[in-house]
């Protein structure tokens, strides 16, 4: 079961090196860098936090934008050429194809991770920078889950990938939403915001805090803990499992 | 079997056809995410220092051929600054050399704007603490040469905040005589010109009060007959008040 599951794992990477992922990644890394570096050289004051703070957060949404493209249009080509039914016509199970195919895309956020902390490296502190890299391989795997499932559920590129763009933002927002609606200054404070407050609530029992992974602060001036990494890891491995569990779930209902 | 429903069987098959095992993982998984939600700390509101507003060009560059727009958005986030989510600051625990450097940097993106000058005037100049109002006051004079006849409404106002919430008259009378020597534009209302003569007399300028006055009759610019009779009066009033100095 293993072996075909590393099978597929390992297709699963080649088709990100020949779909030219991995020059994609480059190139944003390259340009990201660049546009970080002149608008550091035009900065007044603060200009080492406004270059590092600027490529650590573009490098993010890149690394994020990118790999959820992939999954996602990965899973429909597969789909549309036929090679899911091929592959399960092999006597593989639905889960080992899955984890196949979740292993593979858990190694390109990997590299994907590095390949974006490396133009970090030369201006952030390395202890920093690696709880910064694992927390961007974290939540990539957050997202390469999440694309897997939307692509399995929905089966669309368009769909897909709106729903996951969604989630993301919504996760990231979704702490500020819950204090603004928590709010004494809210205008209205009537029975329509307790409610959306309450429904906001509700949501965030399901949904990561994303808001706490992979801030560009660490690499500038507030190091993280061993226990904000440690959180971070804590909150990828359930979400993961909850998302593995889902999609599974919904790849066993499909008739193919 | 209707055609809808049956085409979204075809796609789909039954939950009985899941295995036990693996509904027993998602439940189990579903358990655990929410038992883990109470472990990650919940949002914490915090007061954030206002940073350092970003330079001009940084800024053209980030509005990507829209200066105005980015200059609202900018004057959106920091009207909301004291209403951090979660949060309200007084606003005169705000950085002031930084509110400023911010109402600069949306006074360039949109310099026909009046929202940077309405809050500078109206609202941070008004916070109990001299050195802040002082320091904002400042920044309103300095907007205000840059376009006297668009922005001496704002200037107008720190006349009378200089006059009786800073008792500062000199300082009075340099924003007055700024608004008559600079705001010489049709639009701009005769009270506003004439804030220096009232400024004057409260200074005892009386002589340089009555002469500006009687300059300001006799120019023509007063076409209003009820205004013209006001301003005689005062100038009636004046000419008495001197007079009596005299004679004492």
């Amino acid at each position: 079961m293993l072996r075909a599951a590393s099978t597929i794992a390992w297709y699963t990477v080649l088709e990100a090196l020949r779909t030219r992922l991995l020059i994609l990644t480059l190139a944003f890394a390259v340009g990201g860098a660049l546009l970080a570096r002149f608008l550091e050289r035009v900065a007044i004051a603060d200009s080492d936090a406004i270059r590092t703070g600027i490529m650590a957060s573009q490098f993010r949404v890149a690394a994020v934008v990118l790999l959820a493209s992939f999954v996602i249009v990965s899973h429909v080509r597969e789909s549309n050429d036929k090679g899911l039914e091929l592959l399960l016509s092999f006597p593989i199970p639905r889960h080992v194809y899955l984890l196949g195919r979740l292993l593979g895309h858990l190694g390109c956020a990997a590299w994907l991770a590095l390949l974006f902390a490396l133009p970090l490296a030369l201006f952030a502190p390395l202890g920093p920078l690696l709880a910064w890299t694992l927390s961007l391989w974290f939540e990539l795997s957050l997202i390469a889950t999440a694309s897997v499932f939307c692509v399995i559920t929905l089966n669309q590129i368009t769909a897909a990938l709106t729903a996951v763009m969604a989630f993301y933002l919504f996760a990231r927002a979704l702490p500020a939403l819950q204090l603004i609606a928590g709010s004494q200054i809210a205008v209205d404070s009537g029975t329509s915001t307790r409610l959306i407050g309450q429904v906001l609530d509700a949501i965030a029992f399901v949904t990561p805090r994303l808001d706490l992974f992979t801030r560009a602060p660490w690499l500038i001036d507030a190091p993280p803990s061993a226990g904000d990494v440690l959180s971070v890891a804590g909150q990828t491995a359930t979400y993961v499992l909850l998302l593995c569990a889902a999609s599974l779930f919904d790849l066993h209902r499909k008739n193919l | 079997m209707k055609p809808r429903r049956a085409r979204r069987a075809g796609r789909q098959k039954a939950i009985a056809t899941v295995p036990r095992w693996m509904l027993a993982f998602l439940t189990l998984a579903f358990v655990v995410q929410v038992a883990m939600h109470g472990a990650v700390p919940p949002p914490r509101a915090g007061a954030a220092a206002l940073p350092v507003a970003p330079g001009v060009d940084i800024a053209r560059l980030l509005s990507l051929g829209e200066p105005a727009v980015l200059g609202h958005v900018y004057m959106l986030y920091l009207q909301a600054f004291d209403n951090q989510p979660g949060i309200s600051i007084p606003f005169r625990e705000l950085d002031f050399a930084r509110v400023i450097g911010w109402l600069g940097l949306i006074a360039q993106l949109d310099p026909r704007g009046d929202y940077p000058h309405l809050f500078a005037s109206r609202l941070y100049a008004e916070v109990p603490d001299p050195p802040r109002q002082r320091a904002m006051l400042d920044f309103v004079y300095r907007s205000f040469l840059q376009d006297p006849n668009r922005r001496w409404r704002w200037l107008a106002h720190g006349v009378v905040l200089a006059r009786h919430r800073l008792h500062d008259l000199p300082l009075a009378m340099k924003f007055a005589q700024a608004i008559r020597r600079y705001a010489t534009g049709p639009e701009v209302p005769h009270w506003a010109t004439q804030m220096e003569i009232f400024v004057l007399e409260d200074m005892n300028e009386l002589e340089a009060a009555k002469v500006l006055l009687g300059g300001l009759i006799s120019s023509g610019q007063i076409t209003d007959p009820h205004e013209m009779h006001f301003l005689t009066m005062r100038h009636n009033a004046l000419e008495k008040r001197l007079a009596g100095k005299t004679a004492r």
